[in-house]
């Protein structure tokens, strides 16, 4: 037993030093922990974002308003801004999109920027390097310096910016999201150009596309012939954008020629590109599949239940929360008075509908990156660059990369050429044309596109729309539906773009643009319907003019155009129910090969109880993607056996490629190979003793597939092999925290359907709607997320099981502030000019 | 008066100032206030008065937002379930001033 003095000085030292620890830990992150303090204070740490969620019905001084803004948030989160001008619209929209959205902003800017090792830490260094050398953020800044300083466009960034500015300024310690406070960062201002790196990061998950790349993996492994067939400039099964008159798909399916010899040559280039293009490739899955898969389409009048247009769209992107949407709605009367999704970051309505006429987009994916070998003074600090017989100093730019703390991680100096950013790969030095980095106009079109009173009026404004090319489908309310591809598709001496130029010669440099009369379009088809699916978007037949290769296959849009013939009134319902359609043209296309994979053993006389069983499952299945569905899985598994015993050609002898897999297959691909029985590429040359058949590659996918199946999860009824359970989607954070994201959602559809699953479950229909343009317009919509960014609002997650489920929350749409119902209102801001009563 | 009630009143006046200085000042307002309350009583009384501020602050939020599933995505962050986020909070406040309160008191009460 201690004595009571020496029982006071032991709690004196215990006290003392939980004090300090307390204090420290406190006050200093520690780790990856916080400063525990400001965290967990229950006034104004991480916990008082429960009172932040909510906003106030309250007035607010808003600086640079030239006259008072109602701003009116419905139960759905949605900000109505009803505003005198639009430049007082869009600054509201920067003050509420800031409200919401911080972090993203932020986030979203420095990842265009390369700037994002000083927030998130040196482990992020290498991705900065990698977008910093391509060049984004000077081009952006570029874009904004040209914009002239009265363009209704360059008013509305400036006016967007300031109320961004507004809000960070005006916040209080309870409305600092809850990154910041992980991270033990603030945010910092917005400068108006971060809405050009806005448009830059869309470039490059839009238009990052190298469409050379895969040609010349398989070129490099089997020669030019057997590339230029199994990754072809035109897409083997034609359902175009554009109509051809047909009312089924155009099949052009020529016989495979056979694997030739390796090409040395295609396999530097290869690695010419990879290296130079680093960081700007589009999005794919592990098979090398692109996983963006957005679709839109309209119905005519004619073919509708009610006699009015209907539009409907679903841009798929990767998810994420926040979402990359933020849904608005912007009233300046006699202006403005549109509704749909913006990008946060950017002034104005990307995707939406007015009082006339709604409109939605597709990526067109068309080939608008370039490459050229440059003559350089130095073969590693060069100053200048040949061109035309003559030296030209080459731009320099000295990038620095610091740490969250300011420390200098590294130093890099990029070069450009007058095509743009220059690189070293392997001993060369290539430049990269692109138009991503190219001076244009997005935000004064979209500005102008936004007010059109017609789809005429529509198509008329984004005549001028550049980056990136966009399938943009509109409709209108006098019953008008048209499609047109629009963008900037570069003219090359030769024609096509996806080899790599002499960068000496300035013959080699783009020559032009295609004009827009040239464009994919199509308006009033007879058809009484348009659809587009990121599918080759004219017929080559029609239109020969390259636009790009590779393009991805048009199962979706098979599907798509499938539904829109066999129903001639549609409604607006029926619209939405094709957004989650179960059902595959992929899988029309491709189950019958793999059912007639048993009848050569069977009529041999022979038997193979495992290939009975699986063709026994496979003849279970409907040949949809339901989450209850326990089939699916079987038949995914089989595609993806399918590639590794048809192409071993196409695997690296000293494989780099994860699992063996082949360096390139697509399902049109494989569909070429299937359409032809006797091709030498069904014969497996890694088992020499042996000639395989069609049947005996298919035979044993699928066997393969079964095996896998059981072996992952259980037995076929044990229900484990539930759709869902097996191809989940996942919806991360935007630092992929998982406690604050959403992950294993049971969603309907799979691989090609018109709602695409990837194998990473990380893409997915980022916003859907449908619009009718009837009196009044009537529009329904939903993305997989909230409006708000902050985990402890009501609105982070509140839409996502509505979207899981397939369904639309119909979109309010008020003429005037009055006109919202009291009982939709969540709050009412007024914001006032900085001085006003 | 009975000293029953008249510790009831300090321990609520104490919580009042602990809360009100966590809002105004910032968390380390609890240590300073407990360093105070020290000297004038045991430093069981400063731990609760510190439980009871931040308690109350918590269920002030938890009027205004849903606060469990918060919970939950807090607590995903460190590790930890949701309660036992909620338990941390009050538990740091309640160990601050507890700590900082044991000190007056200690070399008040003749602890060196």
């Amino acid at each position: 037993m201690l004595h009571p003095a020496s029982m006071r000085r032991f709690r004196l030292v215990i006290a003392l030093v939980l004090l300090l620890a307390l204090g420290f830990v406190g006050a200093r992150p520690l780790g990856p922990l916080p400063a525990l303090g400001d965290f967990l204070d229950p006034a104004n740490g991480a916990w008082a974002l429960l009172r932040a969620s909510r906003l106030p019905s309250s007035i607010s001084r808003l600086p640079g308003l030239s006259a008072p803004v109602e701003l009116l948030l419905d139960d759905r989160g949605v900000p109505h801004i009803f505003a005198s001008t639009e430049v007082d619209a869009y600054r509201a929209l920067g003050w509420i999109v800031a409200r919401d959205r911080l972090f993203q902003l932020e986030l979203t800017s420095r990842a265009t920027a390369g700037t994002l090792a000083e927030l998130l830490g040196a482990r992020l260094l290498e991705a900065d390097r990698a977008t910093r050398a391509l060049g984004l953020a000077h081009a952006a800044d570029r874009k904004f310096a040209r914009l002239d300083s009265t363009s209704p466009g360059r008013r509305a960034i400036m006016a967007y910016a300031d109320g961004v500015n507004a809000w960070i300024e005006g916040m209080g310690p309870a409305d600092l999201p809850v990154e910041y406070r992980l991270l033990g960062k603030r945010p910092r201002r917005w400068r108006p150009e971060y809405t050009m790196y806005l448009f830059a990061n869309m470039g490059l998950t839009l238009a990052g596309e190298d469409p050379a790349q895969p040609r010349l993996a398989v070129q490099s492994l089997v020669g030019q012939a057997a590339a230029e067939a199994l990754v072809p400039l035109n897409s083997p099964v034609q359902e175009p954008i554009q109509p051809n008159g047909g009312a089924a798909p155009r099949f052009a399916l020529a016989p495979l020629p056979p694997p030739g010899a390796p090409d040395s040559e295609a396999t530097l280039a290869l690695s010419l590109r990879r290296d130079l293009a680093r960081g700007s490739s589009a999005e794919r899955d592990e098979d090398g599949a692109g996983v963006l898969g957005s679709n839109n389409w309209a119905v005519a009048p004619s073919r509708t239940r009610d006699g009015q247009a209907l539009l409907a769209g679903d841009p798929h992107l990767r998810l994420t929360l926040p979402s990359i949407w933020y849904e608005a709605h912007l009233v300046v009367p006699g202006r403005l008075d549109v509704a749909g999704v913006t990008l946060p970051g950017s002034p104005g309505v990307t995707i939406g509908f007015n009082r006339e006429v709604a409109w939605t987009f597709t990526n067109t994916g068309s080939d608008v990156l370039d490459l050229y070998r440059e003559t350089v003074d130095h073969p590693t600090s060069p100053t200048r660059y040949r061109l035309d017989g003559a030296w030209r100093p080459l731009g320099l730019s000295v990038e620095t990369y610091h740490d969250p703390a300011g420390r200098v991680l590294a130093v890099d100096t990029i070069r450009f050429t007058h095509r743009g950013p220059m690189r070293q790969a392997q001993g060369h030095w290539l430049s990269m044309r692109w138009t991503v980095l190219e001076v244009s106009r997005e935000i004064d079109v979209f500005g102008r596109a936004v007010a059109a009173s017609s789809a005429e009026d529509w198509l008329d404004a984004m005549r001028e729309y550049l980056v990136p090319t966009q399938n943009g489908l509109v409709a209108d309310r006098r019953g008008t539906i048209a499609v047109r591809s629009s963008g900037w598709y570069p003219l090359r001496p030769g024609g096509r773009g996806d080899l790599i130029f002499d960068g000496s010669t300035s013959a080699s440099d783009w020559t032009g643009r295609l004009p827009v009369e040239q464009y994919p379009f199509s308006i009033r088809p007879t058809q009484g319907f348009l659809a587009s699916a990121n599918q080759q978007p004219v017929d080559p037949q029609d239109n020969p003019a390259y636009l790009g290769a590779d393009w991805p296959s048009p199962w979706r849009a098979i599907r798509i155009n499938t539904l829109l013939r066999g129903e001639p009134r549609m409604t607006p319902d029926g619209m939405r129910r094709m957004h989650t359609d179960p059902e595959s043209a992929r899988a029309q296309a491709f189950l019958p090969f793999f059912q007639s994979a048993g009848g050569i053993p069977q009529a041999a006389g022979q038997s193979d109880p495992k290939l009975d069983r699986a063709l026994s499952l496979l003849a279970q299945w409907d040949g949809s993607y339901r989450p209850d569905n326990e089939r699916a899985i079987l038949f995914e598994l089989a595609m993806r056996e399918l590639p590794t015993r048809l192409w071993d050609e196409l695997i690296p002898p000293d494989s780099s490629e994860p699992s063996g897999r082949p360096v390139y297959s697509t399902s049109q691909s494989l569909y070429l190979a299937l359409a032809d029985p006797g091709s030498v590429w069904w014969d497996d040359r890694r088992t020499a003793d042996t000639l395989e058949t069609r049947h005996d590659i298919l035979a044993q996918s699928l066997k393969a597939a079964f095996d896998t199946a059981l072996a992952r999860y259980g037995e076929p009824d044990g229900g484990g092999w539930a759709w869902a359970k097996v191809w989940p989607t996942n919806i991360w954070h935007l630092l992929r925290l998982p406690s604050l994201s959403a992950t294993g959602l049971a969603v309907q559809g799979g691989p090609e359907t018109i709602a695409p699953a990837g194998r990473n479950g990380e893409h997915g229909a980022s916003w859907r709607m449908v619009v009718e343009l009837g009196t009044p317009v009537r529009a329904w919509g939903t993305y997989p997320g909230g409006q708000s960014g902050n985990p402890a609002s009501l609105l982070y997650t509140n839409r996502i099981q509505q979207w899981v489920r397939g369904e639309l929350d119909s979109l309010l749409f008020p003429r005037s502030a009055a006109e919202l119902p009291d009982r939709r209102v969540r709050s009412r801001v007024r914001l006032m000019p900085a001085g006003g009563k | 008066m009975t000293q029953r009630s008249r510790r009831t009143l300090w321990l609520g006046l104490s919580a009042v100032a602990m809360a009100a200085g966590t809002f105004w000042i910032g968390w380390w307002s609890v240590p300073v206030l407990a360093l105070f309350m020290g000297l004038r009583c045991r430093s069981g009384d400063a731990a609760i008065a510190a439980l009871l501020a931040w308690t109350g602050l918590l269920v002030w939020n938890a009027t205004t937002g849903p606060i469990l599933p918060y919970a939950d995505r807090l607590g995903g962050i460190f590790g930890l379930p949701g309660w036992g986020m909620l338990l941390a909070t009050p538990l740091f406040a309640a160990l601050l001033g507890w700590s900082a309160a044991t000190l007056p008191h200690s070399l008040r009460h003749g602890g060196t």
